[in-house]
């Protein structure tokens, strides 16, 4: 079992009172799957999926990541898991501003100490499956947002994770390139294995996934 | 990695490059002035540094009713010395207070610094006389400084048994010379040109001659039980002894000053020095410190911009550690350039400071030690400015951080706010203590000073004209020639050196007045304003013989209900008041007026050597020139070299260090208003980016231009207001400290502070509005679709 929660529990104290977010969530994952997650705003998805990714912390309930207990780790565990085990896709890209394209794939790499020969050959292969090589030496400012999430996804898969979680991969993106991605993560997912958790609006996009949770106030719905 | 860090440290810096330059530039003027302020220090506290007796050497003072004098009687040395075992070494020093000429067959030096002294200064202040033994010595050696010696006597190496004549070449006193006196290795505050050794000081002087003793005692003695023990001794055989010449000396006391203090605060002169030394050094720390906390704000402002950055970084597994010795990096990185930076303004400025200051260049030569000062500056900034932001960036959330809203704590919030309160109040009291310094000097170059020496110079001479007749056949040839409006000489000019008090005595009350000795015309050509009676006239030749003049403050201490007509005593001699003169500060107004009486008959023995004339404005150079060139003729005695010096000139050295404090204070005022400012500027920006949102809703629900201008205004406005408030009694209370020094002085008045106030509030609100003024005017949609 890849990812396993048990009775997890997400609140905010507004004005004294508790204002739930996650109520009694369980949930398991199997390596491999691709599951979406929808849900109407303020559903509680996205901090569902920043659980998942060790982004939050629930208030209370039980997190196992490959059957470990990953709830209240140092900081130090915590990153070799983001290292060895997650990618991340956000709405808003996050690409870092002062990077080019190439580098900012690269980033990833260097914190896992690999060597600077072997960097390159990583960078060069995902430059080439997504099909970028010829913006490697450009600023994120100067692409379309299509071509920025790309680089984004390209910058989650260079570490070789065996989750890739994104939050409203394609909120930004037009339909067409909203199309380009989901078909990228339903190859990603069916050739390379890679496990993806999405967190979507649109049903179109949910349909992509093998699997689909909806949230409601914070509960899911069955 | 480092390399991979410093890429994006080095693209964001180009893309915030405004902000960045203002930084840096702000932290290279804080190390600046810190530099040279620290080199400022190092010059005026290294004064006899070196010596291996530093510690253990006091100059031995007199007080009297707490106007303290660094001279004694000369007999106090050797009477110490005899009975107190824990003295190691007494000499003494005696000053000439005149230009002498030395002329050589090659060339002329006009000697300032001329000392007698005993022998044992020499071993007291580690002045070496190679050649000479001066154990062995009988009567008086005469040492010049090596670099006259080499003016003088171009091609001769040893001058020993060199004659030189003082005065005018033909007819002058022939002085023998026995050699030349060692480099000192650092500065001394023993300064000299030419200096006269003798065994015991004081043979050759009257009794009642006052010198400068300097006693240098056993480590470790106990300077209180000491000063009683010297006290006991002064009164039992000096003062008793000296009673009938000098009474005043029966009421003085003795006082023991260190050495190191001698410089800087002597007790028995102006401590201003001092004060520039703990104001730079304060200020420039100040300086250092607002730039400092300009910094870490600024880091905090534009981490904003770069939480994506953390944010991922954290994503992508790097450990908060790694993120804090990022940021440290980084500043510490900007730091050492600010810190190369301030290196090269300080050797730009520095000749600017070496003219402003009047230091030899060498003096101020960078070395290992400012180096280090320099480097333990840049890496104390770096700490205080780097650490803090570089905890702050690093705690948190990671998709608090990637979200960006981690900057709204209110905790932060209030600390830079603080941070600025406490700029602001550093400026603003700056900008009202300027004012008042300001006015104070305005003050002493405007006021009334019962004195008006335009267009008067003071002619150089050493021929004493005691006597009216020896002056009269100067008077008559001088103001033949045209343009010359009076002709005077005197024992003093304003701005020179002190009058001699003396007792004087008027009926059954006795006090000491200042002695001036005149001749006819001084009062005309200083200008004076007779108050009552009249002042010295060529019509009543008369007036040589007893006739005496004094000033309103002596006829106010002697309690004169008439003092036409009133007989003193003094100096041997009955005079006849004739006339009472306006008081007029002729010392300076840092020191009360004192008691003075002004006669012809210059009975109390001071040489009377000072030329005054007054010239006409008109023609002035041609004046002078023909003056020049009949002076040989003229002074026949010593009229080889006509030098003169305008007396206004003379009079502005006595307020010099003042008006230097006022050039470093205003100086470092505008650096910290700058500074300040900069840090200003930052926060408006980023406290403006951070509400662009609620600019956005405000102008959506029909709030004008202004409206907005003012909101965003008022919180600075605020933090400025409070800094005033805050600011203006401390200000008040150092303004009125500084002001303590001057006996004449202005009053305070509430609106320097104001004026202050307005002034702050002005430049703020325009730094604010440059921030402001662009968000006002930004199209709402644009920040209200980020959401």
């Amino acid at each position: 079992m890849m990812i396993e929660l048990n009775n997890i529990f997400k609140w905010y104290n507004v004005g004294g009172s508790r204002s739930f977010v996650l109520k009694d969530i369980n949930l398991s994952i199997q390596n491999g799957d691709f599951v979406s997650i929808m849900g109407p705003s303020g559903s509680g998805k996205s901090t569902l999926l920043h659980i998942i990714g060790l982004l939050d912390e629930p208030n209370e309930g039980a997190y196992n990541f490959q059957n470990e207990n990953v709830l209240k780790l140092k900081e130090k565990k915590r990153s070799e898991i983001y290292k060895q085990h997650m990618g991340f896709v956000f709405q808003a890209y996050h690409l870092i501003d002062e990077l080019t394209v190439a580098e900012n794939i690269e980033t990833p790499l260097i914190y896992k100490n690999l060597k600077a020969n072997e960097r390159k050959a990583i960078v060069a292969d995902m430059l080439d499956r997504f099909g970028i090589v010829g913006k490697k030496d450009l600023f994120p400012n100067q692409l379309s947002g299509g071509q920025q999430q790309i680089v984004g996804i390209a910058r989650a898969l260079a570490g070789k994770p065996k989750v890739l979680l994104a939050d409203e991969p394609t909120g930004n993106l037009n339909s067409k390139q909203g199309d380009e991605i989901m078909q990228l993560f339903k190859k990603l997912n069916k050739e390379e294995g890679v496990t993806i958790i999405q967190v979507t609006h649109s049903e179109k996009n949910a349909a992509y996934g093998d699997r689909l949770i909806e949230l409601l106030d914070g509960q899911i719905q069955v | 990695m480092n390399f991979y860090n410093l890429k994006i440290a080095w693209r964001f810096l180009l893309r915030t490059k405004v902000f960045t330059i203002v930084n840096i530039l702000g932290l290279a003027l804080g190390f600046a002035s810190f530099v040279l302020a620290s080199l400022y220090i190092d010059h005026e506290q290294s004064y006899d540094s070196w010596n291996p007796n530093y510690k253990d050497i006091y100059l031995v003072g007199l007080t009297n009713e707490g106007k303290a004098s660094d001279l004694t009687s000369i007999s106090l040395g050797p009477a110490i010395k005899a009975q107190l075992p824990e003295i190691v070494e007494v000499a003494r020093v005696n000053s000439f207070p005149y230009d002498v000429p030395f002329n050589s067959d090659e060339d002329v030096f006009f000697i300032k610094h001329w000392l007698g002294a005993d022998v044992a200064l020499a071993k007291m202040f580690d002045i070496k006389t190679p050649g000479i033994d001066l154990d062995i010595i009988s009567g008086q050696a005469v040492f010049i400084r090596p670099d006259i010696a080499q003016k003088l006597f171009p091609n001769i190496s040893n001058i020993q048994k060199e004659w030189v004549v003082m005065g005018n070449k033909e007819d002058g006193l022939p002085l023998q010379l026995n050699g030349v006196t060692s480099v000192l290795p650092g500065l001394s505050n023993i300064e000299f040109d030419c200096i006269g050794f003798v065994k015991e000081l004081g043979a050759d002087l009257p009794d009642n001659q006052t010198v400068q003793t300097f006693i240098q005692v056993k480590s470790g003695t106990n300077i209180d039980e000491l000063t009683t023990q010297i006290n006991d001794i002064f009164k039992k055989s000096i003062s008793k002894q000296s009673e009938n010449i000098n009474s005043s000396f029966a009421k003085s006391s003795v006082y023991l000053d260190p050495l190191k203090n001698l410089h800087l605060r002597p007790i028995h002169g102006s401590s201003t020095g001092y004060k520039i030394v703990i104001a730079l050094g304060s200020l420039s720390i100040i300086v250092l410190l607002l730039a400092g906390i300009n910094f870490a704000n600024l880091m905090l402002v534009l981490a904003q911009k770069r939480a994506k950055e953390i944010g991922m970084k954290k994503i992508f597994g790097v450990t908060r550690a790694k993120l804090i010795f990022q940021f440290f990096s980084e500043v510490f990185f900007q730091c050492l350039i600010a810190g190369c930076i301030a290196l090269f303004l300080v050797s730009i400025t520095i000749n600017v400071l070496v003219k402003n200051f009047q230091y030899y260049l060498s003096a101020f030569g960078f070395n290992g030690t400012v180096l280090f000062q320099l480097l333990v500056a840049v890496i104390l900034t770096s700490i205080v400015s780097g650490l803090y932001p570089a905890f702050i960036l690093s705690r948190g959330e990671t998709i608090t951080i990637i979200k960006g809203r981690y900057q709204n704590a209110p905790r932060t919030q209030y600390f830079r706010s603080l941070l600025l309160v406490f700029q602001f109040v550093i400026a603003f009291g700056f900008i009202s203590v300027m004012i008042v310094i300001h006015k104070q000097m305005s003050f002493i170059e405007t006021s009334d000073r019962g004195f008006n020496a335009d267009q008067v110079v003071y002619i150089k001479n050493l021929a004493t004209l005691n006597k009216t007749i020896d002056f009269t056949a100067f008077r008559n040839r001088i103001k033949a020639i045209p343009g010359i409006e009076s002709v005077t000489v005197s024992t003093t000019v304003p701005g020179g050196a002190n009058p001699i008090a003396q007792e004087f005595q008027h009926i059954d009350q006795k006090l000491k007045l200042d002695h001036i000795g005149v001749d006819f015309e001084y009062f005309e050509t200083l200008d004076m304003e007779i108050m009552a009676g009249r002042v010295f006239s060529l019509n009543f030749p008369a007036d040589t013989a007893n006739a005496a003049v004094l000033n309103e403050t002596a006829v106010r201490e002697l309690k004169l209900q008439n003092p036409i007509g009133a007989i003193i005593r003094g100096c041997n001699t009955e005079f006849k008041i004739i006339g009472v003169v306006k008081d007029s500060k002729m010392q300076g107004f840092e020191e009360l007026i004192s008691p003075t009486i002004y006669s012809i008959n210059n009975s109390c023995l001071i040489p009377r050597v000072e030329i005054l004339a007054k010239i006409s404005p008109t023609n002035m150079q041609a004046t002078l020139g023909a003056l020049a060139t009949q002076w040989k003729s003229i002074n026949k005695r010593d009229g080889d070299h006509f030098i003169y010096e305008f007396v206004n000139q003379k009079y502005a050295t006595l307020y010099a260090k003042q008006e230097k404090l006022q050039q470093a204070f205003t100086g470092f005022t505008i650096l910290i208003i700058l500074v300040a400012l900069m840090g200003l500027f930052n926060m408006a920006a980023y406290s403006i980016s951070v509400r662009q949102k609620e600019i956005g809703v405000r102008k959506v629900l029909g709030a004008s231009a202004q409206e907005i201008l003012f909101l965003l205004n008022r919180p600075f406005l605020k933090i400025v207001c409070l800094s005033i408030l805050i600011s203006t009694p401390i200000a008040w209370w150092l303004a009125n400290k500084w002001l303590q020094d001057f006996a004449y002085r202005i009053e305070i008045q509430w609106w320097f502070f104001a004026l202050g106030a307005i002034l702050s509030l002005l430049i703020a609100f325009m730094t604010v509005s440059v921030q402001a003024v662009k968000a006002t005017y930004l199209n709402p949609v644009e920040v209200l679709r980020e959401e």
